[in-house]
């Protein structure tokens, strides 16, 4: 009707979509079907699709079957899952904070997760360095952490949310504050604990079990339930606060609302996954770049993206370090560090 | 007199510092109201307080009969729109983008887009003149364009009040008269009851219906233009000596401030 947008209704609901960009979400989707897909035949032997598609459905062979189902596929799910996560949470804290440099590893908040899972693996070690409670509970240390420290940088910036370097600065000083608290907790601690929190600091998707596929599943449809439902109150919240309010998205709680639902997505990847740092940087700047700003389809195009740049990094370790496990964050890392360079020497860049 | 808002004993402070000091004022339905006074009067202050954007410490806003304390964001915003003063936004947003925000208030989760949505929204770009512009993004409008767009997404909102907070600041006198004339016509032809503050006591004569003067946080004055604008009231207010003609060409008061050495 008006330009590249569409009315349309389906049932109940009456939207306006742009066919363009329906049309580019499919694509994502293929894209990371594909990478998913990859992610499953690729490893210490080749599985053809066609034997993929014969283990998915029990009809595969024994062999085929363990490795598909057992071991390849929660991890390509794993990966799936919290990219999608640390896609929207970046989306999320950058809409909150009109920032465009926000995002969970820029925060600190990756690293509040890391310290939080030192402090569970040493506290709940008994003499024999063996764990006095179930290793289960490692991922809700990880996502207390995630909270504690984003709480932290929010409660900084509470009167600062338009000032986009000072509150990047809050988030360096608080990521450095976790980095310091690792490095005394892992000299200290016991060496046995120190390896094991190191694949978790460094992001590793190796070893992921069904159980968690399914906790991680169940908290990442219930958590991008919530921020569909809550898109279309985060595009005014894009406006300045006073024209937002005209419109009646005044009450501080909104924004409050955004990053505490961004530290719960944050909390959900990096509590299963570990610190796979910068997919919340980059996933709603590509997602944006594609799909426009102020819609539904960025974030999904956002959850898509940050699903595909996790699962890529994986099969790029798994491609060239083989048979050593380099976790995933290694590249997401090399990849994003010198993004948020490049986003820090642009011009003109301050309103998120 | 019909009153569109009405404000009992209002009193604002920010922190220890009394702003606004006890202000009983009714803003005539369906007409223009200028509020208008030196700088650091309260008059921007004043529109956040009938906007609730600002909590008085003491006295009562009613719009209508309903004092807006009891409506919630939702219903206010459908009652009542307003252009900031700095207003901004993300430059990758599209002019309709921009102007479709304005229908929030009026959408919920299943009807993102209604029928009234597409009709406020061609409404809103008919009377800015800005159907050309629709697609383009907003960092590639100039200072004025930009100006009607948000005038338009006001508008959208499809509101019997508009305020709007110092809205020809940072435009050049072409643009000034452009925007006002807009302003205008929103409320001769759609009926829209205007509160605006403006800077620039000629231009405020000139398309005033009401006038409300401010000074320290008090109302100094209410009236017409005609009423209103005096050497008397200018000496009062704004603390300089003035001779007031009726202009030329449209009749309404013109201040001519006087140097103080001339």
């Amino acid at each position: 009707m008006i330009g590249s947008h569409r009315p349309a209704r389906l049932g109940l609901l009456q939207v306006m979509y742009r066919p363009r960009a329906l049309a580019l979400v499919g694509v994502l989707a293929g894209l990371v079907a594909a990478l998913a897909l990859a992610s499953v035949a690729l490893g210490s032997t080749w599985i053809p699709l066609s034997r993929i598609l014969a283990a998915l459905v029990g009809a595969g062979a024994e062999m085929d079957t363990l490795i598909v189902v057992d071991f390849r596929l929660p991890r390509a799910l794993m990966a799936v899952l919290a990219g999608a996560c640390l896609g929207v949470a970046g989306l999320l804290l950058q809409r909150a904070t009109r920032n465009p440099l926000a995002s969970p590893t820029v925060l600190g908040i990756v690293d509040g997760g890391g310290v939080a899972v030192l402090l569970f693996l040493i506290l709940f070690s008994d003499a024999d360095d063996s764990l006095m409670v179930s290793i289960h509970w490692q991922p809700a240390a990880a996502a207390l952490g995630a909270v504690v420290f984003l709480g932290l940088v929010f409660w900084l910036s509470r009167e600062q949310r338009t000032a986009p370097v000072r509150l990047i600065l809050y988030g360096v000083a608080v990521a450095a504050l976790a980095k310091a608290a690792i490095t005394l907790l892992m000299v200290t601690g016991p060496v046995y604990r120190a390896s094991q929190a190191t694949r978790w600091l460094a992001g590793a998707l190796d070893g992921v079990d069904w159980m968690e596929v399914r906790i991680a599943g169940v908290l990442t449809v219930l958590l991008l339930g919530v921020a569909a439902l809550v898109t279309r109150r985060m595009n005014v919240l894009d406006l300045d606060e006073i024209s937002a309010h005209g419109l009646g998205v005044g009450n501080p709680l909104n924004r409050l609302g955004l990053f505490v639902l961004a530290a719960l997505l944050t909390a959900t990847a990096v509590s299963f996954l570990g610190g796979i740092g910068f997919v919340g940087l980059m996933a709603p700047h590509l997602a944006t770049a594609l799909l426009g700003r102020p819609t539904g389809a960025g974030l999904v195009g956002t959850a898509l993206i940050g699903a595909a740049l996790v699962l890529s990094a994986d099969l790029i370790v798994r491609a060239l370090f083989a048979p050593i496990e380099v976790p995933a964050g290694a590249v997401t890392a090399l990849v994003g560090g010198p993004y948020l360079l490049y986003l820090l020497t642009r011009k003109g860049s301050t309103h998120g | 007199m019909d009153s569109a808002v009405t404000l009992a004993d209002i009193s604002v402070s920010y922190g220890a510092t009394p702003v606004l000091k006890g202000i009983d004022l009714v803003l005539p339905r369906g007409q223009v109201t200028v509020l208008a006074g030196p700088n650091g009067c309260g008059k921007s202050t004043l529109l956040a307080t009938i906007r609730r954007m600002l909590r008085p410490s003491a006295g009562m806003v009613a719009v209508g009969q309903d004092d807006i304390m009891t409506l919630s964001e939702r219903q206010l915003a459908r009652r009542m729109a307003l252009l900031a003063q700095h207003a901004s936004a993300p430059d990758e947003l599209s002019v309709f983008e921009l102007v479709k925000m304005g229908r929030f208030p009026h959408q919920g989760f299943l009807r993102q887009w209604t029928d009234a949505d597409a009709r406020a929204v061609e409404a809103a770009v008919e009377a800015t003149d800005l159907a050309p512009l629709l697609e383009r993004r907003l960092d590639t409008l100039s200072g004025g364009q930009r100006q009607r767009v948000w005038l338009a997404m006001v508008l959208a909102q499809d509101t019997p009040i508009i305020c709007l907070d110092e809205p020809i600041n940072h435009l050049d006198v072409a643009h000034q008269l452009q925007c006002l004339d807009l302003v205008r016509r929103l409320n001769r032809d759609m009926k829209k009851t205007v509160v605006v503050v403006l800077h620039d006591l000629n231009l405020s004569a000139r398309y005033a219906d009401f006038m409300v003067l401010l000074k320290d946080g008090r109302v100094q004055a209410t009236g017409t233009p005609d009423d209103l604008v005096t050497e008397a009231t200018v000496r009062e207010v704004f603390g300089i000596d003035s001779r007031v003609i009726s202009d030329p060409v449209y009749g309404r008061p013109l201040c001519i401030p006087l140097s103080a050495r001339p």
